[in-house]
């Protein structure tokens, strides 16, 4: 009994020790066109229409791996979710939302129109989710999509 | 993992959210991120994140024009007042105003354009009546055109009277995007933001294509509409057949004196030609001749007819009529003769 209690304790020393510090950071990119070369660059000059990336990179500063890292992006009032466009540099599984509550892979989602159940379209889309399995010591990873303006 | 069937009602109207136009000049859009995990199971605090504050919507410059006359108008020589008639759309997404001009220049409806249409001017439609009112339809510019909106905008211009059957003059408007947002007031032409790019700041992005006469990406947009001159085109033959002659009267008449003969004057407007009104025909009388039936005892025939000339059965009269004054017969053709229609006069006189 006291010796359970006791690695208890332990494993919370442990942890306060062996921390993982993760950050996360947005950024909204468009294409731009500098000295001939097209690049993603900020987005500042938006109009209707404009494609706009946008990029969320994970670090992990501490020295312990994190794990499960649910990354849950509300797609932008006026943005319509270009279909296909989600991705993660590692290994990832992606799921998306038309309410921002519950989330699933496209097939699996439906949109009731005048009494009909049809496929929601890719711009219905009011949210994305991507569960990274794990993140090391020391390492980052991202994840994006692709929206355009309307 | 448990898969969860997600199925959401989302009504049009809250879908679409924004104007076709898109979503208005000056809108902030900011991204917001969510991020949980857990370390060595156990979960920790979620992470919230955003694209600082994201960027404003810049200021789409987008206008169509698009003329509303689904063939050329038709016009006669030394008209006044021909109205063409155009729609020039807000296709960006904030209030602008638009600058309007016309050209002598561009294609329509498969017509050669050769002359100009003179007094041109161009008023916007007031939206009091419907169709170009020259007392009320006295804006020369596009004033404060919300995004996605449209107006109506008339080029009006006189014929010249030397212009000739199948004449065109092709007329271009253009609509140039100016700033809005003081209403009575024509705002200037707006300028591309080609410069750096400015965080934060409303830009002007040209996003017109390419019209008429103008190139696309240029703050501007055109279309062409034209006039077509259409004067009546009018044939007048004239016959004449002997009816009656004192020495075999109706049988086999010939020309001798006193004999009896009619005269026809037809009136044709070809195919395709304007209608032509207030049609008359005179001819003056050889002295050899006197109008009348002289002594015969027929029935005198002064009439006009519709319907191709038959000079020996003269048809029922219509409205026209004919006289004779002073050795000169004039006859007076009834109402409208339109394209492909004909009249026919009669009279008959008597050899001297």
């Amino acid at each position: 009994m006291t010796k359970s209690f006791l690695s208890v304790l332990l494993i919370f020393a442990f942890s306060s020790i062996l921390y993982a510090d993760v950050s996360i950071k947005s950024e909204s990119l468009q294409e731009k066109t500098i000295n001939k070369q097209t690049t993603w660059a900020k987005a500042t000059k938006v109009i209707p229409g404009t494609k706009v990336r946008y990029i969320n990179t994970i670090s992990n500063n501490g020295n312990e791996i994190a794990q499960n890292l649910v990354i849950t992006n509300s797609i932008p009032k006026h943005m319509l979710y270009v279909d296909g466009s989600a991705k993660c540099t590692g290994v990832c599984s992606t799921t998306y939302s038309l309410d921002g509550k519950l989330f699933d892979v496209p097939a699996k989602l439906f949109v009731t129109e005048n009494g009909k159940k049809r496929a929601a379209k890719a711009a219905e889309y009011k949210a994305i989710r991507w569960i990274v399995q794990t993140l090391g010591a020391k390492q980052s990873s991202s994840v994006q999509f692709d929206a355009i303006l309307e | 993992m448990k898969k969860i069937l997600v199925i959401a009602s989302i009504m049009l109207l809250g879908f679409s959210g924004a104007y076709a136009a898109g979503t208005a000049a000056g809108t902030q859009i900011q991204n917001s991120v969510t991020l949980d995990y857990t370390v060595g199971s156990i979960n920790q605090t979620d992470i919230n994140a955003n694209d600082g504050d994201g960027f404003l919507v810049d200021n789409k410059n987008d206008v169509l024009v698009t003329t509303a006359d689904s063939a050329s108008i038709k016009v006669t020589p030394g008209a006044t007042a021909q109205v063409l008639t155009y729609t020039v759309k807000n296709e960006g997404n904030k209030v602008q105003d638009f600058i309007l001009s016309v050209s002598d220049a561009g294609a329509a409806f498969g017509l050669s354009d050769n002359f100009n249409a003179t007094s041109q001017s161009i008023f916007v439609e007031s939206g009091a009546t419907p169709g170009y009112q020259s007392g009320e339809d006295t804006a020369t510019y596009i004033d404060e055109l919300a995004a996605d909106a449209d107006k109506t905008v008339y080029v009006v211009a006189s014929i010249p009277a030397s212009q000739a059957n199948g004449d065109a003059s092709i007329i271009t408007l253009t609509a140039q995007v100016a700033t809005g947002g003081t209403a009575s007031s024509q705002g200037s032409a707006t300028v591309n933001d080609t410069g750096a790019d400015v965080e934060d700041t409303e830009q002007i992005v040209w996003a017109d294509s390419a019209g008429e006469t103008d190139a696309v990406e240029d703050g501007k947009h055109s279309d062409a509409s034209a006039y077509e001159v259409q004067s009546a085109s009018l044939t007048v033959t004239k016959g004449s057949c002997v009816i009656w002659d004192p020495a075999n009267e109706g049988t086999n008449p010939k020309r001798i004196p006193g004999a009896v003969v009619r005269y026809t004057i037809q009136v044709a407007n070809a195919a395709g030609a304007q209608d032509a009104t207030s049609v008359s025909a005179s001819d003056t009388l050889p002295a050899t001749v006197t109008y009348g039936i002289g002594s015969s005892g027929l029935t005198q025939i002064a009439r006009v007819t519709d319907g191709a000339c038959n000079c020996t059965t003269p048809g029922t009269a219509n409205g026209g009529n004919v006289g004779e004054s002073g050795g000169t017969v004039t006859a007076t053709y009834d109402g409208t003769i339109s394209a492909s229609e004909t009249q026919c006069a009669y009279f008959d006189v008597t050899i001297n």
